[in-house]
């Protein structure tokens, strides 16, 4: 048996065994390389995309605003798999804040066989403790976390924000313009040169 | 020949099992059941969607929307961009009972007529449509166009939800004279229109 031959033999070996004693690591994409030995790419990537809305609405945003009692806020989590290769023992977890109450979902998930380009998409639906409310004029804001773990490392995160609270309007839009310093400007500059021509003139 | 007789064969068992997943069912009998919902029942409860677009048939009013909420010092929000109406995120949605409430701004910093400029010169019985989020126009049909004082007292009234059963769209911006010291406009336009 040739060197190379062997060499290449005591590499494969060792990997299947590597893989053996560790079935959750991610499979690396592996080059045979020229006079032996293996070149092994352990490319992973994950895309983590958090979005909430008030039930009933249509379009994902990143925040919601003037949720009122017993208003159903959904939560949506998505993760792509980026990268190259496929995955095993890969987890969602979500940290919902103490304001919200959980009514459907879970907010742990774990998964495996995560092919390059598959994505999950996890849904939890949640409102606000009733207990909230208990205050007068007021908004709150919290922000929902979730992350995205492989082989129980962060890989990523993202997070959604709830508004709520029983701000009433009190005052009519100012729907004017917010800042009238160019116009005061051009004003003095108008007559500024006013003036001088004024006393050129004379 | 053999695999002629054969290929006719496969063929005619085809369009026989064909001839019986597509010729008309009788009709199975099915025993009333009235308390059983039809499907066809809940998807026939109304929904409604957040107003993307506001546009008028007969003034050059034609405004994206987003989202606006009450700020912390109490005011109804106005949207970011000039050219951009507001709808607050507690009123009516697009074509639903109550009111849905927009405002957008008149002019800009420079003077420039902003998203609506045009607001004022609406008149009774104009059309306005609203284009929710899931593509359906609304119709509605000017009722009302008049100026409120910013400090009458009754001036939050405009902004009640008022009647489920109607819906009602008001269209807010600023209209009077521009107050340089207080940095506002001393009344606004209000147009208030029923769903037709």
């Amino acid at each position: 048996m040739n060197k190379i031959l062997k060499t290449n033999l005591i590499v494969l070996g060792s990997f299947a065994v590597a893989l053996a004693v560790n079935p959750a690591k991610a499979y690396a994409a592996c080059e045979t390389n020229y006079g032996g030995g293996q070149t092994c790419t352990f490319n992973k990537r994950f895309d983590i995309d958090k979005d909430v809305r008030i039930e009933g609405d249509n379009e994902w945003n990143d925040k919601v605003t003037g949720v009122k009692k017993d208003e159903v806020v959904e939560f949506r989590i998505k993760i792509e798999n980026t990268g190259e290769i496929s995955v095993d023992n890969m987890e969602m977890k979500d940290f919902l804040p103490d304001e919200l109450t959980k009514i459907s979902g879970d907010l742990t998930e774990g998964w495996d066989d995560f092919e390059p380009g598959e994505e999950k998409e996890f849904k939890i639906k949640v409102v606000v403790d009733p207990k909230e409310f208990d205050k007068e004029n007021f908004e709150k804001c919290v922000v929902n976390k979730a992350v995205v773990k492989f082989d129980g490392d962060e890989e990523g995160s993202d997070t959604a924000t709830v508004c709520y609270g029983d701000l009433e309007v009190t005052e009519l839009p100012k729907t004017g313009p917010e800042s009238t310093l160019i116009l005061t400007v051009l004003g003095g500059l108008l007559m500024a040169a006013g003036s001088v021509l004024k006393k050129v003139v004379a | 020949m053999t695999w002629l007789i054969y290929t006719i064969t496969t063929l005619l068992v085809i369009l026989v099992l064909a001839f019986q997943l597509i010729r008309p069912q009788p009709a199975p009998q099915v025993k009333a059941q009235t308390s059983v919902k039809s499907p066809f029942e809940l998807l026939n409860k109304k929904m409604y969607f957040p107003p993307v677009r506001v546009f008028t048939a007969e003034k050059n009013i034609d405004v994206k929307l987003a989202r606006v909420d009450v700020g912390a010092d109490g005011a109804l929000q106005t949207p970011s961009r000039w050219d951009t109406g507001g709808w607050f995120v507690k009123s009516a949605k697009a074509g639903e009972g109550g009111n849905t409430i927009i405002n957008a701004h008149y002019d800009t910093n420079n003077g420039a007529p902003a998203a609506f400029w045009e607001l004022k010169s609406l008149k009774e019985g104009d059309k306005v449509f609203l284009l929710d989020e899931m593509g359906r126009f609304f119709d509605y049909k000017v009722a009302r166009v008049f100026y409120i004082d910013i400090n009458d007292p009754n001036r939050l009234d405009i902004l009640e939800d008022g009647d489920k059963n109607g819906a009602v769209l008001t269209l807010i911006t600023c209209g009077g004279v521009w107050d340089a010291v207080a940095g506002n406009y001393s009344k606004r336009v209000v147009v208030q229109a029923s769903r037709i």
